[in-house]
C-alpha cells in the first residue's frame, strides 16, 4: 500500500483542478477513490487563538463530512472550545459554547504552553503526574487557572 | 453503571470503543499504592463491565498506559498507549484476537531514550489500521503516524509543518478516508493541524 499523508496547503492548485473536473463527491456518498482523496486538501483549519491552537480529536462521517474538536487560547482569555468542520472543500470553524467561566490565564501561562504540547486535558494531567519537572504547570491548574 | 476499579491508588479510563450493544471496550491504567501503573481494559458484554487480563510489558518500575481503542469486529480490537521508563517513553500497542490481549511490536521513531507517545488509533480492516501520536527528535516534538499493513506496524512519514508538531486524534471510514488532527508550529501561536491520507 502506498501511503501518502498530505497537509493541505501545498495542494491548492491540484484541488482547484480536481474541483473543476467535478472530482468531489457529494456529502453522504461512499468513500472516494485514492485520487479523489488527494483532492480533499484545502487550507489548514482555522487557528483563531493568538497564543495556542490544537485539535484533539476527529470523527469522519464521510469524505465530505468530517468534524474536529480542540481548543484555542488568546491573550487575556481562557481556553476556548474549537470545533471545525470539513465539507469536502474546506475547513470552517463552527461556533461552539464555552460553558466555563473565570478561566482567565495568568500572565506567565503562555510561555508554559509549548512544554505540554498535546493540549488535551487528559495529556496535561498525565504529564503532570509523570514528570515532577512540570510541577509548575500543576500548580497553575490547582490554582484554578484553567477551566 | 458500575465498573471495576482494580487499583487502590489509581484507576483511569481514557478511551472507549463500542462494537455493538453487547460488545464495548474501555481502556486506561490502574495502580496500587507504591507500584507501577498497569494497563486496564474493561469489556461490556451487554450486562456488565468486567476487567479483562491485559499485558503490561513495561515491567517493574515502569508505567503502562492505554489511551485509545479501535475495533473492526468482536475478534479484532486494538489499543494504543505508552510505556514510561526512567530513560524514555515507548509506544505500546495491544491487540485482542477474540480470546486474549497480546502486545504487538511497534516502532519508536525517536529511539528508546526519547519520548514516543501514541494517543489514538483507527482501524479500517484487519489489515489496515493507523496509530498516531508524537515523538521527541531532540529539538521538539514530531508527528508519529504508524500504519498496520496486516503484518507489522510501520512508521510513515508525514509533512513536517513547523519545528514542532504532534497528533492527538485519528479517524477513518475506509482505507482512503483517514484524517488525523493535532497541532503544528514554530513559534507561538501554534496552529491547528489536519492531515489526511491516502
Amino acid at each position: 500500500m502506498r501511503v501518502r499523508w498530505l497537509a493541505g496547503r501545498s495542494f491548492t492548485a491540484v484541488t482547484g483542478l480536481l474541483l473543476a473536473a467535478g472530482a468531489f463527491a457529494a456529502p453522504g456518498q461512499p468513500a472516494a477513490s485514492a485520487a479523489r482523496c488527494q483532492a480533499w486538501t484545502g487550507a489548514q483549519p482555522a487557528s483563531p487563538g493568538t497564543l495556542d491552537n490544537a485539535l484533539n480529536s476527529v470523527a469522519v462521517l464521510s469524505p465530505c463530512d468530517v468534524w474536529a474538536a480542540g481548543f484555542d487560547v488568546s491573550s487575556g482569555g481562557g481556553f476556548q472550545t474549537l470545533i471545525e468542520h470539513w465539507n469536502g472543500f474546506s475547513w470552517a470553524q463552527v461556533d461552539s459554547p464555552d460553558p466555563g467561566s473565570g478561566n482567565k490565564l495568568p500572565q506567565q501561562r503562555p510561555r508554559l504552553l509549548p512544554v505540554q504540547r498535546l493540549g488535551s486535558r487528559l495529556l496535561q494531567r498525565r504529564n503532570q503526574q509523570q514528570d515532577p519537572d512540570r510541577a509548575l504547570e500543576r500548580h497553575h491548574l490547582e490554582d484554578g487557572a484553567e477551566p | 453503571m458500575p465498573s471495576p476499579s482494580p487499583g487502590n491508588a489509581f484507576n483511569d479510563l481514557n478511551g472507549v470503543r463500542v462494537v455493538s450493544a453487547s460488545d464495548a471496550w474501555a481502556v486506561g491504567d490502574y495502580a496500587n499504592g507504591g507500584t507501577s501503573k498497569k494497563t486496564l481494559i474493561l469489556h461490556w458484554d451487554g450486562a456488565a463491565w468486567k476487567q479483562v487480563i491485559s499485558p503490561s510489558p513495561g515491567g517493574s518500575g515502569n508505567d503502562n498506559y492505554l489511551f485509545a481503542a479501535a475495533a473492526t469486529s468482536a475478534h479484532d480490537v486494538w489499543a494504543v498507549g505508552e510505556i514510561v521508563t526512567s530513560t524514555g517513553i515507548r509506544t505500546l500497542i495491544l491487540r485482542w484476537n477474540g480470546s486474549k490481549w497480546a502486545r504487538v511490536a511497534s516502532p519508536d521513531p525517536g529511539g528508546p531514550a526519547k519520548d514516543n507517545r501514541l494517543n489514538a488509533v483507527a482501524v479500517t480492516s484487519t489489515s489496515g489500521a493507523w496509530a498516531v501520536g508524537s515523538y521527541e527528535n531532540g529539538t521538539g516534538q514530531r508527528n508519529i503516524v504508524l500504519h498496520w499493513d496486516g503484518r507489522r506496524w510501520v512508521h510513515v512519514a508525514t509533512p513536517g509543518l513547523g519545528t514542532s508538531n504532534g497528533l492527538s486524534g485519528v479517524a477513518a471510514t475506509s482505507a482512503s478516508t483517514v484524517w488525523a488532527v493535532g497541532f503544528f508550529g514554530t513559534t507561538v501561536p501554534l496552529q491547528a493541524l489536519a492531515l489526511h491520507c491516502c
